[in-house]
Parts: structure tokens; C-alpha cells; sequence
């Protein structure tokens, strides 16, 4: 009797658990459904707690201004988000809003599927800046950027796919109470030198009083990023020298080309000095830094074993939650042209003046409520939202004129600066130089590191990556290009009958055009660089 | 025994999408090929429904190319037939059955002598191409030819005449480079649509620049292409730029502080407005 009086309290636990599941599921549906609730659901990988208080605070704020309406959130971590996403669109069940990123492969095809263009929206003056010195301003011209970031208005397709709302820059993050244990009074470093000395202050604390901390805590994300910041800064006369006199850099396709054809190498002053510098840095992290992943380095700053830490600002909330200590904020202070040892190849500080908006929201084309998630992007693009979300949120404001709090100013990009070299990814030439530099990291740091034996590995290998990557991106040019066939033509039939379509048929045709000739460019590198040896000088 | 009701035989959510543009598709082609392919005059009755097609464009248009397969479907004619055609290569994304069965179509609408017969001709060149995956295609250059012969002063007549002439300007040896920029050169005082000539001279000042011509050329470029008014604000700001840098060199310095100026006044949040404003300097400076 034992057995099924066991069972039968088995089935009843299964059979109420499935019963609060099913509730669960219907209960979301049938209040979206009952009542005159408008229920729109925004989806984000944002897990950290600023962001969600910030979006949840506009959301009470435009539930208030528009009685009937219900905003909900959903925030996805950031390693299941494009699974997710994917599966949501393909299902039909995808939020109204949803932010997109490069982290979603296929992006564009999957934008001009599942998405809706904002290009009206982006032209129209946004009615919430009603009363604001932006008002009347057509949306695009409201953000800092003009809305001219990639994931916001898409090359491909010509037109605007979300609105984007912060800003960010990658800032050097300190620990105020060690800073005082450690170094005093002393202030925050304003030229590379300072920044060397403050490191080495904090290793040498190390043997003197046994207590082990890391000037700099490393990981493969913020290791890299610090020691491409560095390299960055010994190839700007590079690039002044390749780009012949042009205020534009050459974009990464030319600068392959060019090193096929041997104009430089990694061997040449400035990437070798670049070498040189990042192999200095390299040694201020901790060692096997390369190895670890994002997390170790916050964690091992969050628990004091590591005075400062390279990330985002966008972590800046995620630091403050967690820290229990004060956070400080400086720029990170890179060679300048008067260093003795790495200013030969220095044009100047780095401007940050491109940095562009994000945290792109896209419209769904699924969405049940297309004019209500467009008002509610409005809302959030306005001005007063906008200044309001970066204060809750701890992100830059991405609108015009949206006051920064004090606190924050430290992470405002710089404007007066010049414009960086290029890094050892070559402007993201593509996946093949990006795993040649990884695979060379061994010779960049520990006791076999040599900047001079990775500079020739790197000259060794790089002609092979770069031919694949430039072959890559001929290809996606050419694809890009046909792909834009079938609008081109709905256009140019089009044209005659409404305005609109005359000035998206002349966007179409020169991206078009544009996107080919690069890819014959690329192609004609190619053959030349098979033909003719590359000798490098 | 599997029965239709089996698993295998459940359509998935996407099988049932390829399932409605297939038929959609079919229904397009049994609308309107055999019609147009017979050379019979349509009926009144039969007549292209305009308003179909018009949404059909306006659906491809905004990149929606399954609901495009469907507007074109509720129309009748070798334009339907076309934009089903486009409609559908943008929903499968042209793998190789696929764009034979394009090819086809598109072969009887370009052989058809009707209306869409050029716009059909310059597609199935631009599948040929495709299907060449960036090689040199003799299919795609004979109908490419061939649509230059008929139509030369047609809307894509001359836009292939403008790609045709830039791409032997990038397959051109050293030697024979300046010949194929002439060549280019000659063809804009034949084109009648500023569009093509816009972006003829700007692909040429841009080809001047990667093949370090003389300064004078690209800038000769640069300057009509942005006097016929660029299209993008993006290019516009580049072109700005450019032909501010070849004033400078080309010692024409009140022209560079003009177009310094404009880039300016126009980008005042571009990354590089910080370096103009220094140029700018430099060359408004008494030396």
C-alpha cells in the first residue's frame, strides 16, 4: 500500500507542478489578452542591475504618461541571447523590441527579415523633445552619432534598423582605498610614464610587505584591449605614411593589399615598436593573463588583489554594485609624442570623437503594437528619458545635448584628440589575421617572449591570413552587392510613381557600386601579390 | 509503414514558409509565362493589376521578398514574372537548383522582346555572376554585351555600361591602365542619367586614389561627382575630404579651406574634424 500511496503523491506533485507551469504560460498570454492592457515586451541582454533599473524606470514613467499600456522587460544573459533570438523569430514569438548586436550571427539577413525599417522614424522630429532645444530636430540628427553606427543603419540594406540609447568608453577603473594604502595622495597618472611609475610602486609594495597585488588585473578581453590600445599608438605615423597625405586612414582591405605588396611589415619601426610596447604592458598583468576570462580579472579587482582594471564603461554599474570599496576613473594614459622611448611613431592622443551609439532597439515586424513600440522608442530617444536613463543607468547618453552627471564625466569620450593607427587585427581585416595574432600570443608574454621573434612569426604567417580574409571580404562585398539587385529594382519602378524611392534608389546604386569596386580592388591585390613576390621593406 | 501523419511527414514552420512561396511562385508562372511566352495578347480581363504590382515592388522594396512573391502572384504579365523572379531569389538566398530555375525564367522573359525584356537580360547577366562566385564569367559578359547592343541609353544600359567600364579599369595591367581610364573618362559625356555619371566619376576618383594617379585626376572626379550631389552623407563627407587633401596638394589652398570649411560645418561630430580644423589652420594661415 506503500507504494502506491507513493505514487499517487508523486503524481500529484508532477500534475501541480505542471499546473503552476501551465499557468505560468497562459497567465502572461490571457493578461496581455484580457482587459484593454497593450502589452509590449522589450527584450535585452543587459544583466546588470543599472540598465534594468534605468529601462524598468522609463517604462513605470511611459506606463504612467499612457494609461492602458503595459511594458514588460526581458532580460537574456548575453551568451544565450542570439539562440534565443534566433528561435523567437523564427517561432513568431520574438518581443515587440528587442536589442540587437554584432553577437547575433547573420544579423543583416535577419534584420531585413524579422525587423521593420525606422528610416521614417529616424526623419521624423521626435514629438518627447517637445520643449527641448531638440525640438522639431528630426530623430537621427538627435543622436550624437547621427544614428550612423552599424548596427543602427545598416550599410547593406541603406536603411535604419534600430535607435540606439548610451555610449561607451573604455576607461582604466581603481580601487580609491588601495590607491590611498598604496600610493598616498598621489594622483591619478596623466602621462604613460606616471602610469609605469604607478605600477611599478605597486609591485614593489609586493616584496616589502608580502602582500600580493596586481598593478593591473588581465584577461583575454581586457588584456587584449589594453595591449591594442598601446599598439595603436605606434602606428599612427604608419598610417599617415600609407594614407599619402588623406585625413582619412586606410581601411583595413587597403591595408592588406599594401601588405601584400610588402609596403610594410610587422617588422617595420612602427608595429615593431608596437610589439615592444605591448610586451612592456604585458608584464604590468597578471601572468597566463591571456588564458583567463573576463570574469577572473573583475573578480580578482572586486576582491582587491588588483589595483586598476581596462573595461568598458558600461561596467561601470556592475563594478559599483558589487565593489566594497570606492571606484575611481581615468582615461588611459598611452605614449604620447614627447616620450623618449615610444614617441617617435606619435601623432598625437586618441580621439574618441567616432565613438558611435549603442544599445541598438530594433522593432519586430511581429509585433502586435507597431505604432506603440515606435512612440515608446521615441520616448526613450528623447532627450529628458534619455538623460534620465544615463543617470539610473550609469551609461553615457547617446541624445544631444542630455546632461552627464559629474560622477560619470570621467567616461566622457575625448573629442580633441587624433585619430588611433590601426591595431594588430588591421581594422578587423577578418577571422584569419584575428587567430594568427591570438595563436602568437605565447611570444608576447612569458619567458619566451620576444617582440623581435614574434614580429618575424607574424611577417611569416600574415601573408596567408590576410590573402584568406581578403578573399573573405571580396566575397561578402560581392554577395552584399547582389543582395541589394532586387530592391534596386523595386526603385527603380517605383521611382515614377513616389518620391521617396528616387533618393533610396540613388543610396542603393552608389553603395552598390561601391561595394563592387572594392571587391575588384581586393581581387586585383590578390592576383598582383600571386604574381609578384612580396618583399618587404 | 510510415503514415502521412507520421513525424516525417509534419511540416515544420519553415517548410510550410518554402511551401507557400513555392505555390505562390508556381501560381505566378502558370499566371503569366505561358501567356507572354505565346506572344498572345492579354484580355482586358487579364490585364497586369497594377496595384498588385506596385505592392509587390513596394514589398521588395522594404525587403520583405516572401509577401512580394505573393503580391506578384495576385498579378498577371511579364513584369509580375520578373519581380516573382527577384522576389523569390531574395527568399531562398540563390543556392544552385534555385537560380537554374531563375536562370530559365529569366532566359524567356529576356528572349520575350517585352517590356521588362532589358531589366530581365541585366538579372540573369547579374546571376550568372553570382553563380561565378567573383570569377570571370563568359555567360554573364555575353549578355551583359549583348544588353549594351540593345539598349545602350536604357536605365540599366548605361548603369552597365558604367560597371562594365570601371571593372576593366580594375582588370587592366599596369600598362594598359591609363588606356581603360580613358576609356571611362569618354563615357561620361555619353551617359544622360546623372546618376550614372555621379557614380561613374566618383568610382573613378576613387580608382585614381588606389592607383596613386596624379592628384589632378581624382581630383577632377571627386569635384563632378560632388558637384551632380552625392547620395549619402557618409560618401559626401569623404569626398569633402578628399578633395580638400588634393587642393592642398595640387597647391590650390582657398579651394582646400572651402572644402575644409564645408566638412566643417556639415560634420562638426565626425572623428576627424579635429585634424580638418588643424588642416584648416594650416592652410588659412599666412605663411
Amino acid at each position: 500500500m506503500t507504494l502506491p500511496r507513493r505514487a499517487a503523491l508523486g503524481a500529484a506533485i508532477l500534475a501541480s507542478l505542471f499546473g503552476y507551469a501551465a499557468w505560468l504560460v497562459l497567465h502572461r498570454d490571457l493578461s496581455a489578452r484580457a482587459g484593454s492592457a497593450l502589452v509590449l515586451r522589450i527584450a535585452h541582454w543587459q544583466t546588470e542591475p543599472g540598465p534594468q533599473r534605468a529601462l524598468e524606470s522609463a517604462m513605470r514613467a511611459y506606463e504612467r504618461l499612457h494609461p492602458g499600456v503595459r511594458l514588460e522587460q526581458i532580460a537574456i544573459p548575453p551568451r544565450g541571447y542570439p539562440a534565443w533570438l534566433r528561435t523567437q523569430l523564427v517561432g513568431g514569438t520574438v518581443p515587440d523590441i528587442v536589442q540587437v548586436g554584432h553577437n547575433v550571427p547573420g544579423l543583416n539577413d535577419l534584420l531585413a527579415r524579422y525587423f521593420q525599417p525606422l528610416s521614417e522614424l529616424a526623419g521624423e522630429p521626435n514629438p518627447y523633445n517637445r520643449g527641448t532645444p531638440l525640438e522639431g530636430v528630426p530623430l537621427r540628427d538627435t543622436v550624437v552619432d547621427g544614428m550612423g553606427a552599424t548596427m543602427v543603419f545598416v550599410q547593406d540594406l541603406q536603411e535604419y534598423y534600430s535607435v540606439p540609447l548610451a555610449m561607451f568608453t573604455v576607461r582604466v577603473f581603481y580601487n580609491r582605498e588601495l590607491w590611498r594604502d598604496l600610493l598616498g595622495d598621489r594622483p591619478v597618472p596623466a602621462t604613460y610614464r606616471d602610469f609605469l611609475d604607478v605600477c611599478r610602486a605597486v609591485r614593489d609594495h609586493a616584496p616589502r610587505t608580502g602582500d600580493s597585488i596586481l598593478p593591473i588585473a588581465g584577461s583575454r578581453t581586457s588584456g587584449w584591449l589594453l595591449l591594442n590600445r598601446m599598439f595603436q599608438t605606434q602606428t599612427q605615423r604608419l598610417d599617415a605614411t600609407l594614407s599619402a597625405g588623406s585625413s582619412s586612414a586606410p581601411p583595413a582591405i587597403d591595408l592588406g593589399i599594401r601588405y601584400l605588396r610588402g609596403e610594410w611589415t610587422f617588422r617595420s619601426p612602427g608595429p615593431a615598436a608596437g610589439l615592444d610596447l605591448m610586451q612592456q604592458v604585458s608584464a604590468l598583468m597578471q601572468p597566463g593573463f591571456l588564458q583567463l576570462e573576463a570574469g577572473d580579472a573583475l573578480f580578482q579587482f572586486l576582491q582587491g588583489r588588483a589595483l586598476m582594471i581596462l573595461v568598458g564603461s558600461s561596467a561601470l554599474s556592475a563594478l559599483e554594485e558589487n565593489a566594497s570599496f570606492p571606484i575611481g576613473i581615468f582615461e588611459l594614459p598611452t605614449p604620447e609624442a614627447a616620450d623618449p622611448e615610444f614617441g617617435r611613431e606619435v601623432l598625437g592622443p586618441k580621439s574618441e570623437a567616432s565613438i558611435g551609439a549603442e544599445f541598438p532597439l530594433a522593432l519586430a515586424r511581429a509585433s502586435r503594437h507597431p505604432d506603440l513600440a515606435r512612440d515608446f522608442l521615441q520616448y526613450l530617444a528623447s532627450q529628458p528619458t534619455n538623460e534620465r536613463f544615463a543617470a539610473e543607468s550609469g551609461w553615457l547618453p547617446a541624445i544631444v545635448g542630455a546632461r552627464v552627471p559629474e560622477e560619470m564625466k570621467p567616461l566622457q569620450p575625448r573629442t580633441d584628440g587624433v585619430a588611433v593607427g590601426f591595431d594588430t587585427r588591421l581594422r578587423s581585416l577578418g577571422p584569419e589575421v584575428l587567430r594568427e595574432v591570438l595563436t602568437s600570443s605565447h611570444l608576447l608574454t612569458g619567458p619566451s617572449a620576444s617582440p623581435a621573434t614574434l614580429a618575424q612569426h607574424l611577417d611569416a604567417v600574415m601573408p596567408a591570413a590576410i590573402r584568406r580574409d581578403l578573399a573573405r571580404q571580396s566575397l561578402q562585398r560581392r554577395q552584399g552587392a547582389a543582395r541589394l539587385d532586387p530592391a534596386i529594382e523595386s526603385h527603380r519602378r517605383l521611382a515614377p510613381h513616389q518620391p521617396a524611392s528616387v533618393g533610396k534608389l540613388a543610396h542603393l546604386l552608389e553603395s552598390q557600386l561601391d561595394q563592387e569596386c572594392a571587391a575588384w580592388w581586393i581581387d586585383r591585390g590578390l592576383r598582383e601579390s600571386r604574381q609578384t613576390p612580396r618583399s618587404p621593406r | 509503414m510510415t503514415s502521412p501523419s507520421s513525424p516525417r511527414f509534419r511540416l515544420r514552420p519553415v517548410s510550410k514558409d518554402c511551401l507557400l512561396v513555392c505555390l505562390a511562385f508556381a501560381a505566378t508562372l502558370i499566371n503569366a509565362v505561358p501567356r507572354s511566352a505565346a506572344g498572345s495578347a492579354p484580355a482586358a480581363a487579364e490585364a497586369p493589376d497594377a496595384t498588385a504590382l506596385r505592392e509587390g515592388w513596394r514589398l521588395l522594396g522594404g525587403y520583405l521578398p516572401a509577401d512580394a512573391v505573393a503580391a506578384f502572384s495576385r498579378a498577371a504579365g511579364p513584369e509580375a514574372v520578373l519581380g516573382a523572379v527577384l522576389a523569390d531569389l531574395g527568399v531562398r538566398g540563390g543556392t544552385g537548383p534555385d537560380l537554374a530555375r531563375s536562370r530559365q525564367v529569366l532566359e524567356r522573359l529576356a528572349d520575350g522582346g517585352e517590356a521588362p525584356a532589358v531589366a530581365a537580360r541585366y538579372h540573369l547577366a547579374r546571376l550568372h555572376e553570382r553563380e561565378s562566385r567573383g570569377g570571370e564569367d563568359a555567360d554573364a559578359q555575353d549578355h551583359f554585351r549583348r544588353l549594351i547592343e540593345s539598349a545602350p541609353a536604357s536605365e540599366h544600359g548605361e548603369w552597365t555600361r558604367v560597371r562594365e567600364a570601371l571593372r576593366l579599369v580594375y582588370a587592366a595591367g599596369d600598362g594598359d591602365l591609363p588606356a581603360a581610364v580613358a576609356s571611362a573618362e569618354r563615357l561620361s559625356g555619353e551617359l544622360s542619367r546623372t546618376e550614372s555619371r555621379r557614380n561613374l566619376h566618383l568610382q573613378l576618383a576613387l580608382a585614381a586614389d588606389r592607383f596613386a594617379l596624379p592628384p589632378e585626376v581624382a581630383h577632377r572626379h571627386y569635384a563632378l561627382a560632388c558637384d551632380l550631389g552625392l547620395a549619402r552623407a557618409s560618401t559626401r563627407a569623404f569626398v569633402l575630404l578628399r578633395l580638400g587633401d588634393l587642393a592642398v596638394r595640387l597647391d590650390r589652398l582657398p579651394e582646400a579651406a572651402a572644402r575644409y570649411q564645408a566638412f566643417v560645418h556639415e560634420f562638426p561630430r565626425d572623428e576627424r574634424t579635429p585634424t580638418v580644423r588643424l588642416r584648416l589652420a594650416a592652410v588659412t594661415t599666412p605663411p
